[in-house]
């Protein structure tokens, strides 16, 4: 159970070697994309980055530091506008600091947008011939993170995908690696059965704290959680209650004990299995929250299908459903229907779905890659 | 423990077990009512028809005992439940607040 990847100074491993062209505040992230555009580096924009208070400021900053961090990040080059509350200086000390060539630019200094995609692209340039000769070492299960997500569920998701992708994050954490499980809103109904999962007492305590406060956020936007779930369609499609349709999601990041529990985008330093309390917002918040928190790769279960990906790292989408396979092959890495037909146990399915997931950290190019689909959000905080 | 289970959870061609506590299967395809199922149980027949995704019963449950899925409490009976019953909105209640502060 091994792969090939890159070893960063801080002991981690990164399975792709981007140049990451970052905005710190929205006003400057169409000259992000446009250096992005003409380097083939990944952009990594948001809608944050000024005009922010508290919590919203300290994720926003939490998530721009992250990415710079990450282990598939080789180097960075950090585009500002001038006056916003992230100062590019400060962020590219965090780069510094994880040893990663990084340049900045200020778009009111450099003389506009036009000169700032000139410079900008000079200096991606010299960043990519800077890391091009990094070669990719031996690494083990002990060196991967791997983030869980699930979205456009159906009724595979809940009998096979996610089973399935259970048994694989179970091997991970028995090889030494670490799984991260996101998704708060998901986690509500099963926030009982995760706290007698808790390794020690302040686990479960957390576990109870976020996914109250997800609730109260959810009411005060007018839709409790309790009474929004099951919907009409996860009804028709079988399920009875909200519990049983949460169980079937957190099934996904396995049955192990659960080590802690971690802000949106917070790194993961430890090993086994943790909950992040990602942000709020479409799927793209959480997906970025877990990579940026030091995720390689993220897999996604979906049963509707969704093309999804990130910057940060291969999005490898599992489908239980022999129609989507077929049908969206063009987004679809890992068919688990085997399960559903009989023809493979959920242990089968999770060991074949682990090679497909170290093959991916050894450079095979996940559909979402092959696509070039690339989203980066960042969310709302639940309070 | 027959060929197909492994590690508690059984894969068979026309239902799920996903732990060997449940009292309910899923059924991966349509099952018409008479339909009769092999379990480690015995012969299981559907008392009505088993839409793909919905659960039936593999023993009786009681009014008021617990509906058991993926080893964990789902929901409790509402009604007497019987082997091979369609298991669902009619005769489960959610028990999301008390199995939460468990």
């Amino acid at each position: 159970m091994r792969f090939h990847g890159y070893r960063r100074t801080d002991g981690s491993v990164g399975v792709r070697n981007h140049v990451v062209v970052v905005s710190t505040v929205l006003c400057s992230s169409e000259v992000t994309r446009d250096i992005a555009r003409a380097t083939s580096a990944m952009a990594i924009t948001h809608e944050g980055g000024c005009g922010e208070l508290g919590a919203e400021k300290e994720h926003t900053e939490r998530m721009l530091r992250g990415v710079l961090r990450h282990p598939n990040v080789g180097a960075a080059l950090i585009v500002g506008l001038g006056c916003e509350q992230i100062e590019p200086e400060r962020l590219a000390k965090a780069a510094a600091v994880a040893d990663k060539p990084v340049r900045f630019l200020s778009i009111q200094e450099c003389g506009g947008p036009s000169a700032s995609v000139r410079l900008g692209t000079e200096m991606v340039r010299e960043l990519a011939a800077k890391i091009a000769n990094a070669d990719r070492q031996p690494a083990s299960l002990a060196d991967m993170v791997l983030a869980t997500q699930c979205g456009g569920s159906d009724t595979g998701s809940g009998l096979a995908s996610n089973p399935g992708l259970g048994a694989a994050a179970d091997l991970i954490v028995a090889g030494g690696g670490t799984v991260i499980l996101g998704e708060t809103g998901g986690l509500y109904g099963a926030a009982g059965f995760l706290t007698r999962r808790a390794a020690t007492p302040d686990v479960a305590k957390r576990i109870l704290e976020i996914t109250d406060a997800i609730e109260r956020h959810s009411q005060r936007l007018g839709k409790s959680i309790k009474e929004a779930n099951p919907t009409p369609g996860n009804l028709a499609g079988g399920l009875t209650t909200l519990v049983e349709k949460a169980l079937g999601g957190v099934r996904k990041a396995g049955t192990s004990l659960i080590q802690g529990v971690v802000q949106p985008g917070e790194r993961v330093t430890g090993k086994g299995l943790w909950v992040m309390d990602t942000s709020v917002g479409i799927g793209a918040c959480a997906m970025s929250d877990m990579l940026v928190g030091g995720a390689q790769i993220l897999a996604y279960t979906t049963g509707r299908g969704n093309p999804l990906g990130s910057p940060l790292g291969p999005v490898i989408k599992i489908t239980a459903t022999a129609a989507t396979a077929q049908s969206l092959r063009e987004i679809i890495d890992f068919d688990a229907s085997p399960v559903l037909r009989g023809e493979e146990t959920i242990q089968e399915c999770g060991k074949r779905l682990l090679d497909e997931i170290l093959a991916v950290a050894g450079g095979k190019l996940a559909k979402s890659e092959q696509l070039g689909h690339y989203a980066f959000a960042i969310g709302k905080i639940a309070r | 423990m027959t060929p197909e289970m492994e590690d508690g959870m059984s894969a068979k061609r026309s239902y799920i077990i996903l732990d060997e506590q449940d009292n309910v299967a899923t059924v991966v395809r349509d099952l018409p009512c008479g339909d009769a199922v092999e379990t480690d149980g015995g012969k299981i027949v559907m008392r009505q028809a088993i839409p793909y995704g919905h659960k039936f019963a593999l023993r009786e449950i009681p009014k008021g005992e617990y509906i058991v899925k993926y080893g964990a409490q789902i929901g409790r009976a509402t009604a007497p439940i019987s082997q091979g019953d369609h298991v669902h909105v009619h005769n489960v209640e959610d028990i999301v607040d008390e199995v939460r502060k468990k």
